[in-house]
């Protein structure tokens, strides 16, 4: 296989499995909206000290190390240090040209941007298409099933693409060829889901399903993130 | 008996040009109806007629059809099973296009043997086991009528015995009735009520007895045809090592269960090679492990050959220029062979599926390929395209070309007697 293909499907597998490794998992049958408060939380209150972003991200890691998914957080990582190492490389470039360099700012910054990146995915691994789709439901009826289709297509879709690479890999063929084809297959593959989808849409109706322990667990990263915020400003004053 | 569907003189259109006339058909409740006939017949775009999803490819229908039953009571399986599923995981998928609840979800998957992937992504599962998730939905959503293309396509021997017996139960239990689209004819021999028989741009006709249909008549010559051909193949094995594995091992990173146990297998020069089992016991994984796109957790994979070419379940992911004329190199040898001389200038994305297989493996072979790995070469081919396909790649052994395969087809594995079961 040629370098440039394996380097490209390993970029989209790495997101694809950073995004889409396990099913159905119980981390996923938790609540986004308690996720989104704890990254909220996490932002606000931490962006300011890497130190205190660290001690935002612990209990996320331990959830995932909890719930067995080691090698989710370590694809979660991988990604995550994208931007991270993004920013503090432009910042090094921008300090060269100056004429300053300092060591310990590009790893703050590179830090800076992990944990963040880290607690973003963290609400995207606790996307709860049910819950989703129960909120887009009660927006407009039946609409909760374009919800579960986003999450279907966007993994068929990068599934497809890197399945071509290989494919395309082996014939030798030129990057520009493969995306034509990814192209070309994006129209087909929406006739398709809509030929799966058009018969059956109106029998859809949205059902939430929760895991008890998950909520619980994101209810005592909450907990834990405000005694975090108590002890910081009582510190701090 | 209730009238679920009624047909009548339904002549059926793709891009103005006539597919095909389906003169007269009745299903009534609890009956199967088996639809059959060769390649470019018209049997998937006459389900998208009566599913009302013609006008997304272009087909148009007149003539009378009445539905005696709501929209809603009605269930389609389309020819691709992956495009049934809209939702991320299966178990949300047969709950909320069902409305059933947990417990009846898991009896019936237990009973399709899917229970294992119930909660798995759906992008990991293999078209069989969409099928028979889409299958599922179908019955807990207690349709009366379920329209099936290609039902038997991605299923093993034992699926597809034990789908046939649920078939037989729905409908002498519950009166739901099924129209399958299927090659596989003989499979149905005890279990329909009529066939329709659909012929290319002529009238449609109906048979109460498989046996009766031209179809029949055709398996007899193709049997005895892959007989022929079987012969030919034994004689042509190299001794040149093409490809070898030596206790090979792989597992997916969400799992832990390897997919793929120890497995030993050794490819000649000139050989054609079967990889057969049942579904999602790792047949494409290995494939994909030969063509260097997985790397295995353990074990070696020596590779002898010069140039390697893989091609997909889905064709057309194999496919990168807009014409055969343009994916053959201007070949037009390899286009008689292949028998795709009459659709040398036709857009790829207009060719049928048993077209785009053909030009898959003609394609890999004007490249000069010495081993070419196909998965599910034989899916929703008729005796026809079955022969030309086998034809094109006994014409590749005897060109030195060793080929692997990955396949449930009974008709296939018997070709060889290099077969290797997961």
């Amino acid at each position: 296989m040629g370098r440039y293909a394996r380097a490209l499907s390993a970029v989209v597998t790495v997101i694809l499995r950073s995004l889409f490794l396990y099913g159905f998992s119980k981390l996923r049958r938790g609540s986004i909206s308690l996720s989104i408060v704890h990254v909220v939380l996490a932002i606000i209150s931490g962006l300011g000290s890497v130190e205190l972003l660290v001690l935002y991200t612990i209990p996320i890691a331990t959830l995932y190390t909890a719930l067995r998914m080691y090698i989710l957080l370590i694809y979660t990582l991988a990604v995550s240090s994208i931007p991270g190492l993004w920013m503090a490389l432009t910042q090094l470039l921008l300090d060269v040209a100056k004429g300053v360099v300092d060591p310990y700012r590009y790893l703050a910054i590179y830090a800076r941007a992990t944990l963040i990146s880290l607690n973003i995915m963290f609400t995207l691994h606790t996307l709860n298409p049910t819950e989703i789709s129960k909120l887009f439901d009660r927006a407009k009826r039946f609409s909760g099933v374009y919800a579960q289709l986003f999450m279907r297509i966007a993994s068929f879709l990068v599934k497809e693409g890197i399945e071509i690479v290989h494919t395309h890999s082996l014939k030798r063929e030129s990057l520009w060829k493969t995306l034509a084809i990814l192209i070309l297959r994006g129209d087909e593959i929406a006739k398709g889901f809509s030929e799966g989808l058009i018969p059956k849409y109106r029998r859809y109706r949205s059902t939430a399903i929760y895991d008890i322990k998950t909520v619980l667990l994101q209810l005592t990263i909450i907990i834990y993130d405000a005694i975090l915020i108590l002890i910081t400003t009582t510190f701090i004053q | 008996m209730k009238e679920l569907l009624k047909v009548e003189g339904l002549r059926i259109y793709a891009g103005g040009r006539p597919v095909t006339l389906v003169e007269s058909l009745d299903v009534g409740e609890g009956e199967v109806v088996l639809v059959t006939g060769p390649s470019g017949s018209g049997k998937t775009s006459f389900l998208r007629c009566i599913a009302e999803v013609n006008d997304i490819f272009g087909i148009t229908c007149s003539g009378y059809m009445a539905l005696g039953i709501d929209r809603d009571e009605l269930s389609y399986i389309p020819q691709e099973p992956w495009f049934g599923m809209a939702s991320p995981y299966p178990i949300l998928e047969v709950r909320s296009f069902s409305n059933a609840d947990d417990y009846s979800v898991r009896r019936y998957a237990k009973l399709f043997n899917v229970e294992h992937i119930l909660e798995s992504n759906s992008m990991d599962l293999s078209a069989g086991e969409i099928q028979r998730i889409l299958f599922i939905e179908s019955v807990l959503s207690r349709s009366k009528l379920v329209l099936v293309d290609e039902v038997t396509a991605y299923l093993d021997e034992e699926s597809r015995k034990q789908l046939v017996n649920v078939i037989e139960e729905m409908r002498s239990e519950f009166g739901v009735a099924f129209i399958v689209v299927d090659h596989d004819v003989e499979l149905w021999s005890r279990h329909i009520d009529k066939v329709l028989y659909l012929e290319p741009t002529s009238s449609s006709r109906i048979y109460y007895n498989v046996d009766e249909t031209p179809l029949m008549a055709s398996m007899d010559r193709l049997r005895a045809e892959v007989e022929e051909l079987s012969r030919e193949l034994a004689e042509k094995v190299g001794e040149e090592p093409i490809l070898k594995l030596y206790n090979v091992w792989f597992r997916y990173p969400d799992s832990t269960d390897f997919v793929i146990k120890g497995v030993n297998i050794d490819v000649k020069r000139s050989e054609m090679m079967v990889i057969r089992g049942p579904s999602g016991k790792g047949k494409s994984t290995l494939l994909k492990i030969m063509a260097d796109i997985y790397r295995p957790k353990k074990g070696v994979v020596l590779r002898y050959a010069k140039d390697i070419q893989y091609i997909p379940e889905n064709p057309l992911l194999y496919l990168s220029e807009p014409t055969p004329r343009d994916e053959l190199m201007k070949n037009t040898d390899l286009a008689v062979k292949s028998n795709l001389i009459r659709v040398l200038d036709t857009p790829i994305m207009r060719l049928s599926s048993g077209e785009k297989r053909r030009l898959a493996v003609a394609s890999a072979l004007a490249r000069g390929s010495d081993l070419i790995l196909l998965d599910e070469p034989s899916v929703g081919l008729d005796a026809e395209n079955f022969i030309s396909i086998l034809k094109l790649l006994i014409e590749a052994v005897s060109r030195g070309v060793s080929i692997v395969t990955a396949t449930h087809s009974r008709l296939l594995s018997s070709v060889t007697r290099s077969v290797v079961q997961l």
